[in-house]
């Protein structure tokens, strides 16, 4: 008899074990979309600029009518696309009860730079007597302005750094939405590896 | 009699597990009902001050004529394209699950002129800083206004980040993100 009722109470206590993870299931956080999230965090930055054509008069011909002497502004637009590699973002999901996301994001880096020749426009010029600005020298310009673009992407920190957070803020947004898909309030902590 | 007894202990285990489950299923239902609607949650996660639409550079040029003189500045500046999350409208069909946001027309907001890049053309020209300053900030607004390269870089800049935002709620109600592209045209 006894061996009877501890063979239903153990039928009972397993079907119960069975039907709890149906309410639980829900319960576990997943992060797999969090590669859609760093491409839709990819910023686009447009960037418009002014070069400088500048030639100094020398000599006796500066106080000669500055001959010799050409300025020039050219004003010109670029678009500046920066993003983090996905395959280097790291979430470790956080143990049950506990709510800490650790998060690792790569810096932000240039993935392109275009330059809009058609945006090219001669603002300003001034020249001394008898000098003009070539269409060599426009050219040249173009050129100069082209590298100016690309350098200064590579070489703006500002720009990098804006990319970066954009990113971390979106992804912190996303752990936390994800939490509450779940009814879990995540706390991001990031990581330097 | 044995027999009885037998059978009443197993009927009871059965309702006893039933109960439970049913319990068990009914807590996890009220759980799900206690959830706020699609909607409201998807107001919810875009409800922020401010959303990320980017800042960017405009080194421009502008060109200044005052009662004797003409003159040139040229200007390195930053702008800034400000959206509030209650500025977005969302428009949620439950009946074909999808979510179409609806973005106000994008302004230049804010801009940082950096009084040490101004450069003057004639060279010797007197202009006070101050005053030369206010004069390409005023330029900065105005142009970065008028250039749809501009605006439509934030405006896609913000679209990501409002995707990105809207992502859990969506992918987990099986909706689908929808632009519209009438908001382009009144930019324009």
């Amino acid at each position: 008899m006894k061996t009877i009722k501890i063979i239903c109470l153990s039928v009972a206590l397993v079907m119960i074990l069975v039907s709890l993870p149906a309410c639980c299931e829900k319960q576990e956080a997943d992060f797999s979309e969090v590669k859609a999230i760093c491409e839709l965090a990819t910023l686009r930055c447009y960037y418009h600029n002014t070069a400088e054509l500048k030639r100094e008069s020398s000599g006796i011909l500066r106080y000669l009518g500055n001959v010799g002497y050409k300025k020039a502004w050219i004003e010109y637009d670029g678009i500046i696309r920066l993003g983090i590699d996905a395959s280097q973002v790291k979430i470790t999901t956080p143990e049950p009860g506990e709510t800490t996301v650790k998060v690792y994001v790569p810096e932000a880096e240039i993935m392109d730079v275009t330059f809009d020749s058609d945006s090219m426009v001669e603002v300003v010029s001034e020249s001394g007597w008898f000098t003009s600005i070539s269409t060599e020298e426009r050219a040249e310009a173009q050129a100069q302005a082209q590298k100016i673009l690309e350098e200064r992407a590579n070489n703006d920190a500002s720009l990098k750094e804006q990319a970066t957070n954009r990113a971390k803020d979106i992804i912190k947004r996303y752990i936390i939405n994800i939490g509450k898909q779940i009814g879990i309030d995540y706390t991001v902590e990031w990581t330097d590896k | 009699m044995k027999k009885k007894k037998v059978v009443f202990i197993i009927i009871c285990a059965v309702i006893i597990t039933a109960l439970v489950s049913a319990a068990i299923m009914i807590m996890s239902r009220n759980n799900k009902d206690n959830k706020l609607s699609v909607a409201s949650q998807l107001t919810e996660v875009i409800d922020i001050n401010e959303l990320s639409t980017g800042e960017f550079i405009y080194n421009g040029v502008v060109e200044v004529q005052e009662e004797k003189t003409k003159y040139s500045i040229r200007y390195c500046s930053t702008v800034k394209v400000g959206v509030a999350g209650d500025d977005i409208e969302l428009s949620v069909d439950a009946e074909n699950k999808t979510v179409t946001p609806i973005i106000p027309e994008l302004k230049v907001t804010v801009v940082n002129v950096d009084p040490e890049s101004l450069s003057f053309v004639p060279e010797n020209v007197s202009v006070k800083l101050k005053n030369a300053v206010k004069l390409c900030e005023e330029d900065a607004v105005k142009e970065a206004n008028n250039k749809p390269e501009l605006l439509e870089t934030a405006e896609s800049n913000l679209k990501s980040t409002i995707e990105a935002l809207l992502m859990p709620i969506v992918n987990n109600n099986d909706y689908t993100v929808v632009w519209e592209p009438a908001v382009k045209e009144e930019n324009k």
